[in-house]
């Protein structure tokens, strides 16, 4: 079994169900140490980690690497270099300020997986490279080094993507070499960004083949009742959002994020439901205090949780998601009606949940459907296959 | 209960992109560092910071625009 070549991936909880299927053909080898140790844990044979391959030399050679390009681009604003003249840290002594400090700690740490990824080959023969995303350091350096020594890269995205398609922001842009697409929106929203077709295959999304597992979904009787609803309740779930400045919202998110929250306060009340407010991963800690103080405030029955989507989705009349979300698309798939409370810069398509900027929520809730057409659209074939599918789109692009 | 006025003045998606966009992302994408080529082992060094400093440019120019 130790003779498999090794497969390098960031990892990521979005690509678990692909693990022990892979982990037959290729040893894994995690970026991500709490993926190492989750696939360790669930039983996935001879897990390796990049930080074993990162010793203490090659830490020191990748701070000295920092420090050195560092301190080019020190040199640089020293000698004029200019980012924005009118704005204070964007030249001289405010640019120098975050740049050194915050350009020394990120190299520090990509030499490091540079060097590291270069030691796993050597010692043990990579080859592929599986990614969730390639525009964060992780991800992109993952790509990039397996672009520079011509292994193949493949990108599995961890989801959909609702700003517009074309623009120069940065999820647009692409490193892997290879893009399997959970379904027709993906493929036409990369096609936009100009990824040519051949790059494509189309996969589905592995993380929701559990959606697809009827017998293993609760139905809404036991939704509710594990949720402590009482069956004749009217249920309005609010999926929450966080934001990337990566993508502009052109105004202040929290404050507006805020002012949506109060809204939905509003209609809830309106329409006499239990308020289940299903958080977004991404948010703070401690903002489920927040949430659960202020529907305490507003006289409503209600439950804040992060987790359990398949609840929180089922056990619902309706689910409103801030902005357009793929859990709009996980309610979809169990066929609860969805309804958009509109963000800046990012929308369904046409074909997707209706939405609206606050104006006429609750009739919108009332009259909301089921939409199966857009789920297919989000996630092809909605078969409960897109693991096994996945699992062979990565062995025929990275043979053994 | 007060309700508020969710509506944002404008919509980046129907009123076209914020007017800093474009720029923020050719400075990520390196142009900031102008002709420096920073590489490690065939890697492009900038690329892989790209994330981050259109994030960091993104919240200087937004809050720039609203007054901040």
């Amino acid at each position: 079994m130790a003779d498999r070549p090794v497969l390098l991936t960031v990892g990521n909880h979005t690509q678990r169900s692909l693990w022990a299927p892979l982990s037959e053909t290729y040893r894994l080898a995690f970026m991500d140490g709490g993926s190492q140790g989750e696939a360790a844990g669930a039983g996935v044979a001879d897990v390796l980690g990049l930080a074993a391959y990162a010793d203490e030399a090659v830490i020191g050679q990748a701070r000295a690497v920092a420090m050195i390009r560092a301190n080019d681009v020190l040199n640089a604003i020293a000698d004029g270099l200019v980012v924005d003249p009118e704005v204070n840290d964007l030249h001289g002594a405010g640019l120098a300020a975050w740049a050194g400090p915050s350009l020394y700690e990120s190299w520090a740490a990509t030499a490091g997986r540079i060097s590291a990824c270069s030691m796993l080959h050597q010692k043990e023969g990579v080859v592929g490279v599986l990614v969730h995303e390639d525009v964060t350091p992780m991800g992109r350096v993952a790509a990039q080094w397996g672009n520079a020594k011509g292994i193949p890269t493949l990108h599995l995205p961890h989801a959909n993507h609702f700003s517009r398609a074309g623009t120069k922001d940065i999820h647009c842009s692409t490193t892997a070499q290879h893009l399997g697409v959970a379904g027709r929106y993906m493929r036409g929203w990369y096609s936009d960004c100009g990824v040519a077709e051949d790059r494509m295959t189309t996969v589905g999304m592995p993380q929701w083949d559990k959606y697809m597992d009827h017998e293993q979904m609760p139905t809404k009787a036991f939704a509710r009742h594990a949720l402590g609803i009482k069956d004749d309740m009217y249920v309005l779930t609010y999926a929450t959002t966080w934001y990337q400045m990566t993508t502009v919202w052109g105004n202040d998110p929290e404050a507006y994020l805020e002012e949506c929250f109060s809204r939905i306060l509003w209609t809830a009340l309106e329409l006499d439901a239990f308020l289940i407010v299903a958080m977004h991963p991404g948010e703070t800690a401690g903002q489920e205090g927040h949430y659960a103080q202020r529907i305490k405030e507003a006289g409503l029955h209600g439950a804040v949780t992060r987790t359990h989507n398949a609840h929180t989705m089922r056990a619902a009349d309706c689910v409103v998601t801030q902005g357009p979300s793929n859990v709009g698309v996980v309610a979809s798939m169990l066929g609860t009606p969805v309804v958009e409370l509109y963000v800046p810069g990012a929308r369904y398509p046409s074909y997707g949940p209706a939405g609206t900027w606050g104006e006429g929520l609750a009739q919108l809730i009332r009259d909301a459907v089921p939409n199966r057409h857009f789920a297919d659209a989000m996630n092809d074939g909605l078969d409960g296959k897109a693991t096994e599918r996945a699992v062979e789109w990565v062995r025929a692009l990275c043979p053994v | 209960m007060e309700t508020q006025e969710a509506a944002p003045a404008k919509d980046p998606l129907e009123t076209g992109a914020a007017p800093w966009q474009d720029l923020v992302a050719d400075l990520a994408r390196g142009k900031w560092l102008g002709d420096m080529r920073i590489e490690y082992q065939g890697v492009n060094m900038v690329a892989t910071i790209e994330y981050y400093i259109a994030d960091h440019l993104n919240r200087i120019y937004s809050r720039r625009a609203n007054g901040g």
